[in-house]
């Protein structure tokens, strides 16, 4: 066997195993790229170790941040209502804040939602001076503003996400 | 301990079944791409030796095709939706290595194939026995002990053996094996399911030192006894690699269970310190480092090994003189612990260059895997085998090109060695499912805790 061949042979089989890994890379391409543009979300891998941060925070903070830019531009500047953003089934459902706004699953709630991962009585939101603010009622899967978790009373801004289980309001 | 909601919830759930129907027919189309690779490697090597075909090349292509087959079919009807990549990449690493055993050692090469059957059938097993990880979690002290106990093992008077220097098998009757290698597993799953319901309190910083927040000093615990098992590992069995691998396991998913950094500073100056003591008290440690330092103080004797790959993988240079071309029974061990010389040898920068970018899709892809599960005892498990595999590629790769001091650990998939191919399969079978798992899931409050 010519030497020659051999080697002609060898580079071959070493272009197929890095045509191999190219391979490896497009399929990891194929569900990471088109995922971000269909859905236009930050990419799952992005941000800190997932185990010690609260669910979703950094997406939901980056979301949160680019719906206060948007809705500040075409609304006034004063909080007047929180609107529905997820789940999808119940997107828009709204009501106005005032000096005492519940949110739970029980049906004497000033918004009810009847989801598995919101409590009876889950939150409050109220407007004191102007500035609105958050309150977690001792639920079980805890309330979150922009991927922070509320301990006592947190205030809360325009444009701002407030997670109640796994229901999204934004303030407005 | 609060249940909070994965992320994956507020999101439309993905069509589960679509995915999975992409997902194996991409599988598919890389087992066939590694199928001919591996071929053409075995049909290469043999031109190299003998300037003919091999013989039984159509066998091989037959086992070949039924093992892939096989382990697909199998993902296929017990866990559709798991990860692409990782089966096609330990079909590439498992041929790989097989034909450069098969290529220094015919009878090796049939045990080798054997071991590989029987992997494929642990792996297939694991996959139909183990239907949700969760289950594993609840049996979380039952396999901290069965670790500890398989660790131990070896050093039992009857089955224990004594085999170059490390005592790690055990043997009953004819069949002899290394029980650290499916300790490991056990370990990985007993940690994962350990910190994943201590994290909160092993997480939270309430005491002070100076400027520094860290955690009470009484959760510091945990790291002890890691620090403790892996110390006892090395006085008894010699085996420094496995100490290694055990510690930084533990270190890994103590890390990413409560991001605190404090744990992997504390673990390495334990580490640091274990390392000092065992190399003043210890003459195999003080062995290992001194053919590290300088392996030509003794170039016939205990620098042969170390020296001898070095030459192998000067002389295999940029893309190596060829598969079958390069010298045979140059280093002892070539098809355990210096494997990757011999691909150094043969196939050159580029090969072992291959062999690290496959370990590293791997690892990427486990850890793709662990960040789908969602803060769950899945992501922790799946943190733990990937850096299980990757840790242990990485420290005899090490080892070998004197990056560090040489432990005697395999190459997962690509070393000979039955305990070290079966366990690995194994642990490949776990992966699959969590990732598996973690596509299908329906929102459920009991998977975050």
């Amino acid at each position: 066997m010519p030497e020659q061949l051999l080697t002609v042979l060898k580079l071959c089989l070493l272009a197929l195993l890095y045509l191999f890994f190219l391979r490896v890379l497009r399929a990891v391409w194929a569900e990471v790229g088109p995922l971000r543009a269909a859905t236009g979300q930050v990419p799952r891998s992005a941000g800190a170790p997932a185990a010690a941060e609260p669910p979703a925070a950094g997406r939901r903070g980056r979301s949160a941040r680019a719906g206060r830019s948007r809705s500040s531009r075409r609304q006034p500047s004063v909080p007047t209502r929180l609107v529905t953003v997820e789940p999808a089934s119940r997107a828009g459902a709204e009501a106005a804040l005032g000096p005492e706004l519940t949110i739970g699953r029980a049906a004497g709630c000033s918004m009810v939602f009847d989801e598995r991962f919101v409590s009876q009585v889950h939150c409050r939101v109220f407007v004191r001076d102007g500035a609105v603010f958050v309150e977690d009622l001792g639920s079980t899967n805890g309330t979150w503003v922009n991927g922070a978790r509320v301990v006592g009373q947190m205030p809360a801004r325009l444009g701002d996400r407030i997670q109640v289980g796994n229901v999204v309001l934004e303030v407005r | 301990m609060t249940a909070t909601v994965p992320p994956s919830s507020a999101t439309p759930r993905p069509n589960v079944q679509a995915i999975g129907t992409r997902r194996r027919t991409t599988e598919l189309g890389l087992l066939v791409l590694s199928s001919i690779i591996v071929l053409g490697a075995y049909a290469l090597a043999s031109l190299g030796r003998n300037a003919s075909l091999p013989a039984d090349i159509l066998p091989f292509l037959g086992v070949i095709l039924v093992l892939v087959l096989a382990a697909h079919l199998a993902v296929r009807r017990w866990a559709r939706c798991s990860d692409a990549l990782l089966l096609p990449i330990v079909a590439l690493l498992n041929g790989l290595g097989f034909v450069f055993i098969a290529r220094l050692d015919d009878q090796l090469a049939g045990l080798q194939a054997t071991w590989t059957g029987v992997g494929i059938a642990a792996f297939i097993l694991t996959l139909v026995v183990v239907r949700d990880v969760r289950v594993l979690q609840r049996y979380r002290y039952t396999f901290g002990l069965v670790g500890v106990a398989l660790l131990l093992l070896p050093l039992l008077p009857v089955f224990g053996q004594n085999i170059n220097g490390a005592r790690i098998w055990v043997a009953f009757g004819p069949v002899s094996f290394q029980p650290g290698e499916f300790a490991k597993i056990a370990l990985a799953i007993f940690f994962a399911g350990y910190l994943v319901e201590r994290r909160e309190i092993l997480g939270v910083a309430t005491f002070r030192v100076g400027p520094f927040n860290t955690p009470d000093p009484r959760q510091f615990g945990p790291v002890l006894v890691a620090w403790g098992i892996s110390l006892l590992v090395v006085i008894f069995q010699r085996d420094l690699g496995s100490a290694l691998l055990f510690f930084l396991l533990f270190l890994v998913t103590l890390w990413v269970a409560t991001g605190r950094a404090v744990y992997v500073v504390l673990g390495f100056v334990l580490f640091g310190v274990g390392a000092f003591v065992s190399w003043t008290q210890f003459s195999h440690v003080q062995d290992r480092v001194s053919i590290w330092l300088d392996p030509w103080a003794d170039p016939a004797g205990s620098g042969y090994q170390v020296i001898q790959a070095a030459y192998a993988l000067a002389w295999g240079g940029t893309s190596g003189v060829g598969p079958g071309l390069g010298i045979v029974d140059r280093i002892p061990f070539d098809e355990t612990d210096f494997i990757v010389a011999i691909i150094g040898e043969e196939l050159g920068l580029l090969g072992t260059t291959a062999v690290l970018v496959a370990f590293l899709l791997l690892a990427g892809s486990g850890l793709r895997i662990a960040k789908g599960a969602g803060a769950t005892f899945g992501t922790l498990l799946a943190v733990g085998l990937t850096s299980l595999v990757a840790f242990q590629a990485f420290i005899i790769m090490a080892g070998v090109t004197r990056l560090l001091p040489l432990t005697g650990v395999t190459l997962p998939f690509v070393s000979y060695g039955g305990s070290s191919l079966v366990s690995n399969y194994v642990l490949v079978a776990l992966l699959l499912r969590i990732s598996d798992q973690s596509i299908r899931r329906a929102p459920d409050p009991l998977a975050a805790l």
